[in-house]
């Protein structure tokens, strides 16, 4: 050891009271801010919109060939129908899932709710994957009267509505959570039956909630590229499309579909922020029909109804690949070779390495700029009209469809001779940082500004106040925002293809495997391996979740 | 017209007991306030007659009808709650109308019920407001507005005045004993203000520890209270350790420390321990009396407050500003202390500290 | 040692003003309440003094130092949050010592002081435990203990009380008067409520609308309201509106809506023919004498002091408290018809507000 303990707790101890001392120089601070609104135009807005935005001349070349326009538009067509499709269907499945939860009706429940992050958590190739087998190969379901579906719009739409769902049932938990009982038991006080509190309460107050799932669920649905392959057989949507006209190499429809599936979803999502928060829902009168609605044999049918559909539709799909390929694959000897790395293999475990130290950066590197950026935002540093811009503009890149986002960062990066690694850690920058940010404000938000103004009039000075109060009380909000960006990092196809033909994530390599007739018993091992590494992740994002829940109330 | 009863309502929350055996009855047209110091179990038992909470021992009756198994929405009760839960996405109109819409009124008897309401509460105005647009008075008068448009004759008040600013909160309560009695109806108001629940109650039941310390009109319960813990907590008293020096049929000597005073007999002996409890406002300044030294003097509007110290007691004098007016700090003074005034108990035997404290 | 001057301070919120010119000051060791209705401004007054909130305009100086643009942590004195703002991760004495290492005190120096204010606030057993474990009036002398603990002279309490019960509200009320008098610290402390005020301050400090209506010893602005909202809001009084008909003098005769006339004393800015307002405390209207009849409507018992509503003729609502020692002695009963008067020295004349009583009175 070069340095004893008590040397490196006096340097520690030095650093700190430094950076206390720095932290009441203004400039420093605004430099700081400066850093991270520099980082957030230069690397992350700025390249996701002009890389498609410089090349628009190239569009000519689709409006030319009156084929290539007509499958254009008809993939840009089938994706706005798809998300509109599966971000209803979210919401019509997933609020009464979330009611049951949030009300704790049954004991059980909590399990329920643990399962529902299964598919969020893990990577969306491997639903896919087992989706596929679920409905077009294996099709286990036939024995109960389900017909075998071969691979297309249908198989989309499940898989869609698959991954979408959890993030749909956790929003919505959380807003209903949030609600005061006291409104509904005013509003049962005052009459009202169960049916009818829910139409004229407690849904218009998580009108918000329910607006923001479905956006989010209907990004997810534009985005989502990697496992949509796998099922979409001649079916082609917006993603598809692009990454088969990657494939051939054409650039044009590539931009051509990337500018439309941009512009139509920030038309349509601002359209439905903007409509939807100024829609009300009129009450008239409470009606007959809902008394009988509220009726207890009424409410358990639906609530069985609602687990039936999650476990249909949702836990099988997501789980069915253990039970349909863990036979295959238990073959001691093929356990041997995939831990010796022993041919095929090494690649495999060169892209976990290359996915997870992509997602670590890209995690670091957010963590690092958007925590300034989020103080800008929360806590209106830079005034409030530009704070909200700052707010506004942030998002953006939520509703933008991944793949049109990789082939605009493609695009703007790509003649600079960057290397494929740094591409595929700006594109995934770009993707998660809207995540990282959006958590980091709403924990800032959440965070009583008084526990702040106590510490400072106390006598801490900004940075002292930021360290022992803001970070401890934030910390596992923050941590858990880290891990839903390192897995979304770990998720994600769309943009990878786009950016890249030879570097390859886990995901990516997933993809070409499942499509290779001949590696059936290696997709099989490969999913698996990657499923239990991510639940690896679900066990440690749970208990920092609980952690944090606890530590607010 | 409504009675309530309870009958050995019993409620636990897991291993805390927030009620204990509690039996009460409670008569058509009577205005009751349940008080007590926060986490007494008032509110629970508030929700217990609701309907709110199901779970528990015991029974619930209104009119006589067993409630037990009643449905909230069907019991027909109006319920004022502390924070108010206007429904944010409605107006004043919306929020009074609520209840006879959600019963499916015909639109007419919705019109005329929700109208006499806003015109009852003066409120008529407001009808297109929405309630963050309010001040907490407004808000208050119109959750009452719409607590009353559900035709409820009984009505259940929780902290209804608590998150109110001080002024407010003693304009409002006048007006909310005025409505009820006007419309006749009956009314349980749960709150830890005393002098809120003596000026518009009935009848006050006193709470503490999830059990009924005592109940009776608000002057019986502030004159003559039968317990350590009432005398303490409606109002202000002079709380004072003693010992019974001499007895007769009729009067008590006690050795209270620096003083012995003397009080009516009501059944103790000699040398027995007790604990004396005398209200500020009945300690008379005198001519002849127990002498002392004023050590403080502050003004509290109508009345004045002296600390005086008599060798080592501390006694508490309340007095209206212009009689001590020309008394100063430091002044000797003569205390006389009304026998009538004087309450004796027989000392706790937890000790006095768990008899009055507040938890 | 502390004296807070504030010059001039004004301070709005996106066009809304909060405060306006705002000249006071507080000297040292006084105890002093800031008093108003609620959107008065009195919380952004704390917060300019502790330096959380920053004047539009005007200075604040602490000791004599202008402090106006010296952040909180710098300034010296402790601002204790309604609700406290106890560190929710952090032990009770860890909440304590927190001021103390952040002025750079020694660890065991800090220690040894936590303990210390824990003893005065008599929560020395509780050190290791969590704020949420505790109840709300233990959480309240924790925040408290916090403020105490750094030593700092001044304290600015932001309704301190409020989220007590009515009758823990009494007992920790003469706990804060001890504890302010024996550390000799200057206080001040921001209240809706009169009788807090009235009863804990040196001075009183009457906000309305972001301005100062009236300051003084409580005695004084008690019994030498300035003004209509004054009289209305500190302590209770009655208000009637009516026509000077005549000037005598210092005395004037005042008719009254219902025709019926009172004498009050006045200044020459009053004029025969001018729209005026008397304000009488409740307590001193005298019953069972007097040229006025009044009807007993209503008898409302609030413990040490009775309400008796009387109607008089042309439906005139007066409200008047009599002390229950006298009340007990009494005979009240309602539907007595009584006489009653109000004593001219008791009188306070106002100019008839342009823009009507109730507004006048009604906050914001």
């Amino acid at each position: 050891m070069l340095v004893t303990k008590q040397e490196s707790d006096r340097l520690k101890k030095g650093l700190v009271t430094l950076l206390d001392r720095l932290s009441e120089n203004k400039t420093i601070s605004y430099l700081i801010y400066l850093a991270s609104v520099i980082f957030f135009f230069g690397i992350i807005l700025l390249p996701s919109l002009l890389g498609v935005l410089l090349k628009i001349g190239v569009v000519q070349e689709v409006f030319q060939n009156t084929e290539l326009f007509e499958k254009s538009i008809s993939a840009v067509f089938s994706s706005i129908l798809l998300a509109t499709l599966v971000s209803v269907l979210d919401v019509a499945a997933g609020l009464p899932l979330a009611w049951l939860i949030a009300k704790k009706r049954y004991k059980w429940i909590s399990f329920i709710d643990y399962l529902t992050d299964l598919p969020m958590i893990i990577p969306t190739v491997i639903l896919g994957y087992s989706a596929l087998m679920l409905w077009c190969e294996e099709a286990p379901f036939s024995i109960l009267g389900f017909p075998r579906i071969s691979p297309g719009f249908l198989t989309v739409l499940l898989l869609h509505f698959s991954f979408s769902y959890p993030v749909v049932v956790r929003v919505l938990v959380g807003k209903l959570m949030e609600l005061d009982a006291t409104y509904e038991i005013a509003a049962r006080v005052l009459g009202a039956s169960s049916f009818t509190t829910a139409r004229t309460v407690s849904i218009p107050m998580i009108k918000s909630g329910i607006i923001a799932s479905l956006i989010l669920s209907f990004a997810r649905s534009l985005s989502e590229t990697g496992a949509t392959i796998m099922v979409a057989g001649s079916f082609e949507n917006g993603p598809v499309f692009i990454k088969r006209s990657i494939d051939a190499g054409l650039v044009s429809p590539m931009v051509f579909v990337s500018l439309m599936l941009i512009f139509l979803s920030v038309l349509i999502l601002l359209g439905l922020r903007l409509f939807g928060l100024s829609l009300r829902i009129p009450f008239r009168r409470a009606y007959r029909i809902e008394l009988v609605l509220s009726s207890e044999k009424v409410v358990y049918a639906r609530d069985v109804l609602t687990i039936l559909v999650f476990i249909l539709f949702i836990f099988i799909p997501s789980s069915y690949i253990v039970i349909a390929r863990l036979p295959l694959v238990a073959r001691p000897d093929l356990i041997k070779q995939v831990f010796l790395g022993e041919g095929i293999w090494a690649s495999y475990w060169s892209s976990v390495i290359n996915s997870y130290v992509i997602g670590l950066l890209a995690t670091l590197i957010n963590v690092l700029f958007s925590l300034p950026m989020a103080i800008i935002i929360s806590r209106r540093r830079l005034g409030r009209t530009f704070s909200r811009i700052l707010d506004a503009l942030s998002n953006v890149s939520i509703i933008m469809p991944s793949v049109a986002l990789g082939v605009s960062i493609g695009l703007f990066w790509g003649s600079s001779g960057i290397p494929d690694f740094f591409l595929v850690l700006l594109a995934h920058l770009c993707i998660t940082y809207p995540y990282m940010v959006a958590t980091m404000v709403s924990a800032l938000e959440d965070l009583p500004v008084e526990l702040e103004e106590a510490g400072r009039t106390l006598g801490g000075t900004p940075f002292k106040v930021f360290r022992s109060i803001t970070l401890p009380v934030a910390k596992y909000s923050f941590l858990s925002g880290a891990i839903l960006t390192f897995t979304r990092s770990v998720n994600e196809t769309g943009a990878t293809l786009a950016v890249s033909k030879t570097f390859k994530t886990v995901s990516v390599l997933l993809v070409e495997w499942v499509k290779s007739p001949v590696m059936r018993v290696e997709s099989g091992m490969g999913t698996l391996i990657l499923m239990l590494l991510s639940l690896i992740f679900l066990i440690v994002f749970k208990y920092i979740y609980s952690k944090g829940g606890g530590m607010v109330a | 017209m409504p009675n309530v009863k309870v009958e050995k309502v019993t409620k636990k929350f897991g291993d805390f007991t927030a009620l204990e055996d509690i039996n009460l009855s409670i008569n058509d047209g009577e205005y009751v306030s349940i008080i007590g110091p926060s986490g007494c179990g008032k509110t629970t038992l508030l929700r217990i007659i609701a309907g709110i909470i199901r779970d528990y021992e015991g029974h619930v009756y209104v009119n006589g009808e067993l409630f037990d198994d009643k449905p909230l929405e069907k019991r027909g009760i109006g319920y004022v709650f502390q924070n108010i839960a206007l429904f944010p996405n409605m107006n004043v109109g919306g929020n009074v109308s609520y209840s006879p819409r959600a019963k499916g009124f015909n639109s007419d008897m919705i019109r005329s019920m929700t109208l006499e309401m806003l015109e009852l509460m003066k409120l008529t105005e407001r009808y297109y407001d929405y309630p963050i647009r309010l001040s907490g008075g407004m808000q208050q008068k119109t959750a009452l507005a719409r607590a009353l448009a559900s035709g409820a004759k009984l009505l259940l008040l929780d902290e209804p005045l608590s998150l109110l600013d001080l002024k407010v909160r003693t304009e409002l309560r006048y007006e909310l004993r005025r409505i009820v009695k006007d419309l006749g109806l009956t009314a349980i108001h749960v709150t830890h203000d005393q002098e809120e629940a003596m000026a518009i109650s009935d009848r006050i039941i006193v709470m503490r520890k999830a059990r009924i310390v005592e109940e009776g009109t608000p002057l019986s319960l502030y004159l003559r209270p039968k317990k350590i813990f009432t005398s303490y907590f409606l109002g202000e008293s002079n709380v004072l350790e003693g010992k019974v020096m001499e007895a007769d049929d009729r009067f008590l000597k006690i050795d209270v420390g620096s003083i012995i005073l003397k009080a009516k007999n009501t059944g103790f002996q000699e040398g027995e321990k007790v604990v004396v409890m005398i209200r500020p406002e009945f300690i008379q300044l005198a001519n002849d009396g127990v002498e002392g030294v004023v050590k403080k003097k502050t003004m509290e509007g109508l009345f004045t407050r002296l600390i005086v110290d008599i060798k080592d007691l501390k006694i508490t004098v309340k007095q209206p500003y212009w009689r001590v007016h020309n008394i100063d700090v430091y002044s000797m003074v003569k205390l006389e202390f009304p026998e009538e005034h004087i309450l004796v108990y027989e000392y706790p035997e937890r000790g006095l500290y768990s008899e009055i404290s507040l938890y | 040692m502390p004296r807070v001057v504030l010059e001039n301070v004004k301070k709005s919120f996106n066009g809304i003003v909060a405060l306006e010119d705002i000249n006071i000051s507080f000297e040292n060791g006084e105890y002093a309440c800031v008093l108003g209705p609620t959107g008065s401004g009195k919380t952004t007054l704390l917060k300019v003094i502790a330096g959380l909130v920053k004047p539009d305009y005007g200075e604040v100086y602490i000791d004599n130092k202008r402090v106006t643009n010296i952040p909180p942590e710098a300034r010296n004195a402790v601002y204790m949050h309604q609700q406290y703002a106890l560190f929710p991760h952090l032990t009770v004495g860890e909440n304590i010592s927190f001021g103390l290492l952040a002025r750079g005190v020694r660890k065991e120096d800090a220690m040894r002081k936590t303990l210390e204010v824990l003893e005065i606030v008599k929560l020395r057993q509780w050190a290791d435990a969590y704020p949420h474990e505790l109840s709300g009036g233990m959480q309240q002398r924790v925040a408290l203990a916090r403020c105490l603990a750094t030593g700092a002279k001044l304290l600015l309490l932001d309704e301190p009380l409020s989220a007590l019960d009515a009758r823990l509200r009494l007992e920790v009320r003469n706990e804060l008067a001890r504890i302010a008098e024996e550390l000799d610290l200057t206080v001040i402390h921001v209240t809706h409520d009169q009788s807090e005020a009235m009863s804990l301050a040196d001075k009183l400090i009457l906000l309305r609308n972001g301005r100062i209506v009236q300051a003084g010893p409580p005695e004084e602005v008690y019994l030498k309201p300035n003004s209509i909202f004054t009289a209305y809001f500190v302590g209770e009084s009655i208000l009637l509106d009516g026509v000077i008909r005549r000037i005598n003098g210092d005395t004037a005769f005042i008719e009254l809506r219902n025709g019926m006339t009172i004498e009050t004393f006045c200044d020459e800015s009053f004029k025969e023919g001018d729209l005026a307002v008397v304000a009488v405390r409740c307590e001193d209207v005298i019953i069972g004498e007097g040229p006025l009849m009044g009807l007993l409507k209503e008898i409302s018992f609030l413990g040490s002091f009775s309400k008796i509503i009387f109607e008089l003729p042309g439906g005139l609502k007066m409200s008047v408290n009599i002390p229950l020692t006298d009340f007990i002695k009494s005979d009240l009963r309602v539907g007595m018809a009584l006489q009653l008067a109000i004593p001219k020295e008791r009188t306070r004349l106002f100019k008839y507000p342009a823009i009507g009583i109730a507004k006048e009175v009604e906050a914001v």
